[in-house]
This record gives C-alpha cells, structure tokens and sequence, in this order.
C-alpha cells in the first residue's frame, strides 16, 4: 500500500505538474507522455485514468475505451472510471451487453478479492485437516475442514467466473472484419472504433473476433486484448 | 443497371439490382450526372451494416436536404449483413460543374461524384437516350405504368406513402433501364423498393404481370398540379408474323424445263407453314426501349403555416405520441442511467427529432441517440426510440420534467405539443467514498480528469487477475503440501508398529539415561544417587517387559515373577528402598560390584524381551 501511496503522489507531482504550464495543455494531456509513464511505472490506475481521459479528448474512442477498461480492472469500484467509460461508449455509439445476474451478484468482490478469500478459506480448510488428524477438538475442526474446502471451492469458482476474459479486446480503430484472414477477402461486417469483442483465434497478421452475434478477421494491429502483461506503446 | 421481367418465367432476381462487386460505403446521384437549374435529383448513399445518417454533404452550387432512410439485409456465405440507403434531395442553384465530395459514413468513405448543371431542364435520361424513332406507343400497348397516393393534398415535408405499379402484358419481356423516378420537381421519391412485388392477374381478359414499387413521397415545395412518374424500359416481345405477298405467275419458258410453275411456284404463292408459325408464336423477336409515365392527378402542396409554429418544431409532420419509460431501480451518484422516450405514430419520422433533458446541476445529461423501428407495414409508421444517458450528481429525489414534442398534424392543419408525464426517481449515493463525490462525474466530464480523483486500485506489474497468475497457486500448492505432511506425521504416529518401536527407543533412551546416571553417581561413591540409579533403570526395563507401570514394580513383584533367577534384581530394589526411605546399610558390597550386577540384570532382561 505504501508504493501505491508513492505512486499515486508522484503523479499529482509529475504529469500535472507539466500539465500546469499552459492552460491547453491542461486540457488535454498527451497520451503519448502518458502511455510513457505507464511503459516505466507499471499499470497504475490514476495513468490510465489520464490515458483515456486524454484519447476521449483526442477524438480517439478505442484506445480511449482501452485504456478506462484497465482503468476499471485496477479500480473496479471507482464510480469516476465507470461513468467516463460509459460515457465515452455512448458518445461513440457503442453498447455493452448487460452483465448477467450471477455475474452482477459475484460482481460485489473482485476476481482477485475472490482469489484471496479462496486462499484464506484454503487455509482453514488445511488447518482444520490437521488438528483433526492429530485429534484436537475433533469436532470443530471436522466443521473448519468442511466449511473451508467449500468455501475455498466457491471463491475459486467465483473468482474465475468474474475475473476479465484473457480474450477480451477492444477494436481500436475502425475497421472492417472480413469472412477470411486476408485482406482482399469479402467483408464480413464494420467493427466500429472502440467496440469490444472476443478474440477465438490468431492467425498471421489476422485475429478472429466475434462481437455480439457477428463473427470475422480482423487486422491483429486494430485490436488489443484488454488484459495485457506490459504496457504497450502509443496506439495513435 | 439492366432488369429483366418476364411473364412466362417471372424472374424476381432479374429485378434485383445487381450484386455486382459493392463497395463497403457508395453514392449514387439518380436519374444521372447530367442535371438543370431547379430540378431535384437524388443522391443515394448506401453502406454496409447499421450506420448513423451522415450529414447533408455540403456541395457548392446546389441545396441537399435529407429525404429519407431505408434498410435492408443480404447474406453473404451465410453471414447476414444490414444494409442502409440514406437519400438525399440535391437541387442544383446555378449551371456548372457540380462535385459531391466523398461523403463518410459508418467507417468507410463513397467516392466523388461529379455532374453537370445545365439551364435547360434536364429530358428525362431514359426518353432522351433510348428513345428509338419508332413509336414508343407500341410499347405503351403491352405495358402500362400507374400510381396510387393516399391523398390529393399535402403539406411541405409531410411524408406519405406512394404505390407504383407497372403491368406488362403476357409474353411480354421486360428489362428495367432504371429505377421508377418522378418528374416533378417539387417532390422527392425515398425509401423506394429495391425489389418490386410482383403478381400475375388478368386485365380485360388477358394475363398481365403486375410488378409494384413502395416508396415515400415527400413535397419539397409548394405546388399544384399532377405528379408524374417515369419508368424507363426495354420491352421484347414476338410480333405476329408478316403475312408473305404472292407470287405473280411467271410465263413458261419453253427453252427452260424448270420454268414451269410447278416447279417454281408449287403451292400457288401460299406459305403452308405460315399456320405452323402462328400456331407456336414464332413471329420475329421485337425490342424496343422506352418510357413509362403515369400521372397522379392534380394535387395540392403547401406550405406549413408560419402562425402558431412551436419553437421546438423540428419538421416532423404527421400523428405522433411521445412517452418515457419507467425507470427501473434506485440509481447511485455518478452511475450513469438510460432514460428511454418513445415517439410512436405516424409520419416524416426522419424529422422526428428530441434533445431530452436538459443538464442540470442535479443531473449531468448526454445528447440523446436514436433508433427508428418501421412497424411491418410501412415505414411511415413505427416508433423512434431516444435513448439519453444521464448522470445523477446529488443523491435525494430527482424529477425528470416532462419532454415536450411538437409536430404539425396535416388531418387537422395546425402545430400540435405533446409531453411525456414526468418522472420521480430516488438517487442514491455512491458507493464508495472517494467516488461518492457528487461533482465527480460533471467534474470528469467536463474538464479534463485528474488521477486524485482515482483514489482506488493498486498499481500492479501486470492486469493478469491473480487466478490466472501461476504464482499465486503456490500458495495453495504448499499449503497442502504441509497439510499432507501434518496428516502424515499423524498418521504416522499411531501406527502400532510405529508406536512400538518408538515405545521401545523410549525405553532405551530412559533406560540409558539411569544407566548413565548411576556411573555418575559410582564415580561419585553417592550409594543412594547410584541404587536409585539402578531401581529406575531396572524397573523401566522390567516395565518394558511385564508392559506395565515402571514405577510400579516393587521387589516383591521381582520375586514373585522371577523367582531365584530375579534374586540380584530384588537386591538391587531393596537397597534402593532402603536408602530411599534413610536406612543406610551396614557393610555392602562396592559400588563397581553392584554396577556390574545391575548392567548384566540389564543386559539379560534386553536379551529376553
């Protein structure tokens, strides 16, 4: 928590600082500097906050949809992030399929919230096992083994049912998916500037994506997955 | 651009436009690149898949109004795209060159197109090109064209649906040069059937194909007088065949032998196959180009009244009713909600327009979006959703006002509002603190955002959620493998062949340890130290042995279980108790006797264990 401290005081200090110098400037961070910061300081919510914050501005809906998405992975619960999300979608004309109830249930922890309460009813699970093999107060750790094994059972399941697709991606500028992985193939539909898809498969310079109910080749360097290891470079 | 009809074989295909290799987005300036001062034409502007309607194109030398929208749907190897044709009203100012730029919609650009303006009104492009110097009347004769509208008196931008029909009598082929188009200028044709219906049925007793066209009519101007509409086509057909003149009888040639009529003249002039020809139609094959027109009759347009015009008036003319759905559930601060206002009726409905709510400190609203749904009908008629995405700012109760709509109802000829009922929601606040901010979200819209205002979330080297990360199921891993060990160590120890051979180091060791105990106390002459020594040694190897209580044995126990052979043990028990309880001894034996006799007891009792 400390480094998150630093680090969140360090952009108050740094990116606005520059910011300050001139009034337009304010108004419009560079992405370019931004998409910097995050290259030499990890992922950081407030950076990417800026980054799409900065690409909206830019007349840039896809990275800038990118860019809040990682924004919301990092903050879920920040209502700051979900609303400028979903304002820079409505702007762009784009909608998102309404999450499902069990998913909004689940939703109240994230995937890594669920991840940890796993691993702490894991523990217990263990530590019951033991006390009752070694025949200590047999009774409650008989309950402690059974309510841990399940429960860490669900959080597993639960964490992994909420945690974001490794398939996720977000289109980012606007292109056209075509019925094959080649450029002359026939279009199969207009993927619009920041919509979000799934990506299926990889093949060359394609991917194969499918969006609500449409399914085509896109060019690989028009989209990004939304879980990344590393930042990745300016995409303007 | 060719269409082809035919009664015998009634080829829906043929009067499909052609699938010829399309562009993603493309333009299309009817009836053609050459045009006049005053005269209305139509750009049509088509794409794949669901796009907004692009703006008039700003073109230098005419005025372009939106006139209408139509979708459709192809499928391609099974994949269903949408397809959406925007049409535009070009009237053209001033003669010259007239350049329509690329116009960009959805996510691709059409290309140019460039015409030309003339003074003189442009002749209708399929009479003028392709009239031939025959009589087109022939052709009127085996197809006619006709048109059907709902009323004789409109109103500027009222938009009202219009039915062309074409009949092509039997055995006629025809092959459409062009789409139906008016003649008038104050008028555009919009959302015109790409696909005419067809149907077979008898005119007058004979068979006649009946092909009609759907599309939108939209007074551009004030006006009076008949509507016309042109349908350029090319008829083919079989004429009866000529009947073949008579021959003249010729004078025999006495000198020829074949002179004779006979030979020359066999059936008398007659053609004795000209009845087998008639019988199968097989007269010479005709074509001829030509133009349909039809008329509708004299009609009225004016112009809407200036007096009692609503501010809000946007165009739209016809029936409307506007609503606002319920809103669902109890919103927070800074989530954003969808308001849904419905207009439904009947009219122009690409003038239908609304702005929704207004911002206001309490609400932050976003410009509305819509969505027109055509009923199956027509596409006059249906209902236009606007969505608008709005942010309540403070938390307490919030009313949405009523939205007013204004639109001008041609059955009553005057300017009529209507207005959804207000609504009542309570907004919560935010989950959260730092996100509970009531500014928040005005704040991040309207200014550019500041990373204090994200005051949750950790940094991370990786979005990876941690039960996709390798690493963390470590964790898990060695906590069960220390758990599978515990239970092991458990396991282990009760064994009984584990609990005996643990017993009997025990043993040993305890056993070892009074041994050792007594060469201190030897070394160190303490008879007492030493025999208690020897007591506890032989009696946890005798405890051993008996599987009873070492403590327990006595000399009297040795006795009776041992008898003569346990006599050294006894001693040594008895001397032990002796000085245990101050009775020191007499005269004895030295201690390294009583060492040897205890370790040899010992070393017998081990041996019979």
């Amino acid at each position: 928590m400390t480094g998150n401290t630093l680090l969140i005081a360090s952009l108050l200090t740094a990116a606005p600082t520059a910011a300050l110098a001139s009034p337009a400037a304010a108004a419009a961070p560079d992405p370019t500097a931004l998409e910097r910061t995050l290259a030499t300081q990890g992922w950081s919510p407030g950076v990417l906050f800026e980054l799409g914050a900065a690409y909206a501005t830019a007349g840039h809906p896809g990275p800038a949809i990118l860019a809040f998405e990682r924004a919301q992975l990092l903050a879920p619960r920040d209502a700051t992030i979900r609303a400028d999300l979903a304002r820079t979608r409505e702007t762009a004309g784009l909608s998102v399929a309404p999450r499902s109830r069990l998913d909004a249930t689940l939703g109240v922890l994230t995937s890594d919230e669920w991840t940890w309460l796993a691993i702490a009813a894991g523990i217990l699970a263990c530590t019951g096992t033991v006390a009752y093999a070694w025949s200590m107060r047999r009774s409650l750790a008989r309950t402690l083994a059974i309510a841990g094994g399940l429960g860490g059972g669900l959080a597993v399941a639960a964490a992994v049912e909420v945690a974001p697709s490794p398939a996720a991606a977000i289109v980012l500028h606007a292109s056209t998916a075509r019925i094959a992985p080649f450029a002359a193939a026939e279009a199969a539909f207009a993927a619009p500037e920041g919509e979000a898809v799934t990506v299926e498969q990889d093949r060359g310079d394609f991917v194969y994506v499918r969006d609500a109910d449409r399914a085509g080749w896109l060019p690989r360097a028009e989209v990004e997955r939304v879980v990344a290891h590393e930042p990745a470079a300016a995409h303007t | 651009m060719q269409r082809h009809l035919t009664l015998a074989a009634v080829v829906a295909t043929g009067l499909a436009l052609p699938a010829a290799a399309r562009a993603a987005a493309r333009a299309e300036l009817r009836p053609g690149t050459a045009l006049s001062v005053g005269t209305p034409a139509q750009l049509a502007v088509t794409t794949d898949g669901d796009a907004p309607p692009p703006p008039p194109p700003r073109i230098d030398g005419a005025t372009v109004r939106f006139a209408g929208q139509m979708s459709q749907t192809r499928s391609i190897n099974g994949t269903v795209t949408p397809q959406s044709t925007f049409s535009y009203a070009v009237v053209p100012t001033r003669p010259g060159a007239l350049d329509i730029p690329a116009i960009a919609i959805g996510n691709d650009t059409t290309a140019p197109i460039h015409a030309t303006v003339t003074d003189a009104p442009a002749p209708p492009p399929a009479t003028a090109a392709a009239a031939p110097s025959h009589a087109p009347s022939s052709g009127s004769s085996r197809a006619f064209l006709t048109v059907d509208l709902p009323s004789k008196a409109l109103v500027v931008g009222q938009a009202v649906p219009i039915h062309i029909h074409a009949y092509f009598r039997g055995g006629t082929s025809a092959t459409l040069e062009g789409a139906p188009h008016l003649t008038s200028d104050a008028f555009t044709l919009s959302n015109l059937s790409d696909k005419p219906a067809q149907a077979q049925i008898e005119l007058r007793g004979e068979p006649y194909l009946a092909a009609t066209w759907t599309a939108m009519l939209s007074p551009a101007k004030p006006s009076s007088g008949k509507l016309g509409v042109e349908l350029p086509i090319e008829l083919a057909y079989r004429a009866a065949p000529p009947p073949r003149p008579a021959r003249a009888p010729a004078a025999i040639d006495p000198d020829d032998p074949f002179s004779d009529p006979f030979f020359t003249n066999p059936f008398g002039g007659a053609d004795p196959f000209s009845d087998l020809e008639s019988m199968f139609d097989v007269g010479p094959m005709q074509r001829e180009q030509t133009t349909l027109h039809a008329s509708s009759g004299a009609l009225a347009v004016t112009d809407l009244p200036e007096a009692g015009k609503p501010a809000s008036f946007t165009g739209a003319v016809g029936q409307f009713a506007v609503a606002l759905d319920p809103i669902a559930g109890t919103p927070r601060v800074g989530e954003p909600l969808t308001l849904a206002i419905r207009v439904t009726g009947t009219g122009n409905f690409d003038r239908v327009a609304l702005t929704g709510v207004d911002d206001t400190p309490d609400l932050h609203a976003y410009p509305t979006k819509s969505n027109f749904t055509p009923s199956a009908a027509s596409a006059l008629t249906g209902t236009k959703t606007f969505t608008q995405t709005v942010v309540p700012t403070k938390p307490g109760d919030l009313v949405i006002p009523a939205l007013g709509f204004a639109y001008f109802d041609p059955s009553k000829h005057a300017y009529v509002t209507v207005e959804t009922t207000p609504g009542a929601l309570h907004v919560a606040a935010a989950a959260g603190s730092a996100s509970s901010d009531p500014g928040l979200a005005p704040a991040a819209i309207a200014t550019a955002p500041s990373a204090a205002r994200v005051g949750h979330g950790t940094d991370r080297a990786t979005l990876v959620p941690l039960v996709r990360q390798p690493r963390v199921w470590w964790i898990p891993g060695g906590l069960i493998a220390l758990t599978a060990l515990l239970v092991g160590g458990a396991w282990w120890r009760r064994s009984p062949r584990i609990a005996h051979v643990l017993h009997a180091r025990r043993v040993h060791r305890a056993v070892s340890r009074a041994t050792l105990a007594m060469d201190r106390a030897a070394s160190a002459h303490d008879r007492a130290a030493f025999f208690a020594a020897a007591r506890s040694a032989l009696q946890t190897r005798l405890g051993e042995t008996w599987r009873t209580a070492p403590e327990a044995i006595t000399a009297h126990d040795v006795e009776t279980r041992l008898g003569a052979g346990g006599a050294e043990i006894r001693a040594v028990l008895e001397r032990a108790d002796a000085l245990h309880y101050g009775n020191p001894l007499a005269t004895d034996e030295p201690l390294d006797h009583w060492r040897t006799v205890v370790r040899g007891a010992l070393a017998h009792l081990e041996t019979a264990s």
